[in-house]
């Protein structure tokens, strides 16, 4: 019980250390950026996914539902290839760059995006498809149209995106490297402290990343319920 | 000409009559897919998320929008086009369709029971704005009650097991039907365009190019007027009975023209001015005598006679 007890109070002791504010800063820079840039590409390939007829439409589709359960690692892994010195993205210079990370984090909270949003248009009823043809709108207006009646599915998409990213650690480890003060964020620094039994500053670190995304699901569920 | 056998009339508005699962909204669905370009109105008209005067101008150009506001106003929703689309009533729903759908500049306009959900007491002046809106514009609406026919249909296509079995103006389809099959779905009616000529607590009396009759209706004194009078609801009396007395506020002695069988029973067409049409048992054809060039008494209570607005 004296171990438990002990990294509790430490857990508390360490939230206050300046080098922790500096990583919360940069796991929500970069779950952030990965999540926006996800919900950019995603919604719009979900909603045509979700309604448009158009070739490869299902190969794309198994690609995405594939696509929402790849291992973290193995998307860190296959960007590390490409971004390596000598491989074919290897000029950018981009490996254990925050930038690298968040490239990582799209990729992964890319295809729940456009797979969620799909699911959602394609869940639309049926009288709303059927009012949605007698409209007569352009793609772009009839999309918005779509989107905007599952308002509540897009919100879930990107609860559920922000969920993914900012609890991932494989790809964020492969392609950042964990390098302190540069590519270290809270996944990251719970594997870091937990490896060197320093399991206080560890929990603190949970504690942060579990009060972050409770705030973001609550502040995402209540747009949700909005309209 | 559609696979189902319907002929699209320009400039006129047909209504597609059929009992529920003939395949009218299939038709309708076809149309609109080989249209390319008709204004729909779906049974069902769905409202997006949004102000309700959000969803009316959906699509519409600004010329189109106006009209639509003047219509959903005519319809009520002037107060509702301020609010979310989701306070709306399935019947305030209905009719924000329908302003939405006359408003459009489309040279088709297809419209599925557009009053099935619209309140009883509001369905005549509905009525007479789609009309006015459809005027002179190819139009198809599709429904199962006889009275829209008559009070928005110039034309009349029935509609059986996924077929057109028969078309023609109202008048004609309705007074003779082809086959046994139009007849029970329609019935054999006697339909009769005229004015109204007064009106009291109960009845309304309309006069017709060469015949009077007293009937029921909502309708004003003036208002040019379409009468229905079922064929079935025609009694036939032998020529000597009196011609006054009786509950039958309408009686008419004519020459009979035409017998032809209705399954079992016997259409009886008497000239009493106009074609009057009435189907009688074989019994009834036995005890009177009935033949054609012989002269009968023809009797129609006035609760028979529908009177509705053109």
């Amino acid at each position: 019980m004296g171990l438990i007890l002990d990294a509790i109070t430490d857990a508390f002791a360490s939230l206050a250390d300046p080098e922790l504010l500096e990583v919360v800063g940069l796991t929500l820079v970069v779950s952030g950026l990965a999540s926006v840039a996800s919900l950019a590409v995603g919604v719009p390939v979900g909603a045509a996914l979700g309604q448009g007829r158009f070739r490869g439409r299902s190969v794309i589709r198994v690609a995405v539902d594939v696509g929402m359960g790849l291992p973290p690692v193995l998307v860190g892994l296959a960007l590390l290839l490409l971004l390596w010195r000598s491989g074919p993205l290897g000029s950018l210079r981009l490996t254990f760059t925050p930038t690298a990370m968040v490239i990582a984090q799209f990729l992964l909270a890319l295809p729940i995006v456009a797979g969620l949003t799909a699911t959602a248009i394609e869940s639309l009823p049926a009288a709303a498809i059927e009012q949605l043809d007698a409209l007569r709108l352009g793609a772009v207006d009839r999309a918005r149209l779509a989107l905007i009646e599952v308002w509540p599915g897009v919100v879930g998409a990107a609860v559920a995106a922000f969920g993914r990213v900012v609890s991932e650690v494989g790809a964020v480890l492969i392609v950042g490297g964990n390098i302190s003060g540069e590519t270290r964020v809270l996944t990251t620094l719970i594997v870091q402290e937990s490896r060197q039994a320093r399991f206080g500053p560890a929990l603190g670190a949970g504690i942060v990343l579990l009060a972050i995304s409770l705030t973001v699901n609550v502040s995402l569920n209540r747009i949700r319920v909005l309209r | 000409m559609t696979a189902s056998g319907f002929e699209l009339v320009t400039g006129v508005t047909t209504v597609v009559f059929g009992p529920n699962g003939a395949g009218k909204t299939t038709l309708l669905r076809e149309l609109v897919a080989e249209s390319g370009a008709a204004a729909y109105l779906p049974q069902q008209p769905y409202l997006f998320r949004g102000l309700a005067g959000t969803n009316l101008g959906l699509g519409l150009t600004d010329e189109e929008c106006g009209l639509a506001g003047q219509y959903a106003r005519r319809f009520g929703l002037g107060e509702l086009l301020s609010q979310p689309a989701r306070v709306a009533s399935g019947g305030e729903r209905a009719r924000l369709g329908l302003a939405r759908t006359l408003a459009t500049s489309d040279d088709i306009v297809l419209l599925d029971e557009p009053l099935a959900a619209v309140d009883l007491v509001e369905r005549p002046a509905i009525a007479a704005t789609i009309r006015q809106a459809l005027r002179g514009r190819t139009a198809v609406i599709v429904t199962h009650e006889l009275e829209q026919v008559v009070t928005l249909g110039d034309r009349l296509a029935i509609m059986i097991d996924g077929h057109v079995v028969q078309q023609g103006t109202v008048e004609t389809v309705m007074a003779h039907p082809r086959s046994e099959a139009v007849a029970r779905t329609i019935g054999v009616t006697n339909v009769y365009d005229g004015d109204v000529v007064s009106t009291d607590a109960s009845t309304v009396t309309v006069q017709t190019d060469s015949v009077r009759l007293i009937g029921t209706g909502d309708v004003e004194t003036g208002a040019p007027v379409r009468v229905l009078i079922p064929a079935e609801t025609v009694t036939l009396l032998e020529s000597g009975s009196t011609p006054s007395g009786g509950s039958a506020r309408n009686r008419w002695s004519g020459v009979i023209r035409d017998m032809e069988p209705v399954g079992r029973l016997t259409e009886v067409v008497v000239d009493v001015g106009v074609p009057l049409r009435a189907i009688v048992t074989p019994g009834s054809v036995d005890e009177l005598g009935l033949a054609v060039g012989g002269i009968v008494v023809a009797a129609v209570k006035a609760s028979s006679v529908r009177v509705v607005a053109q």
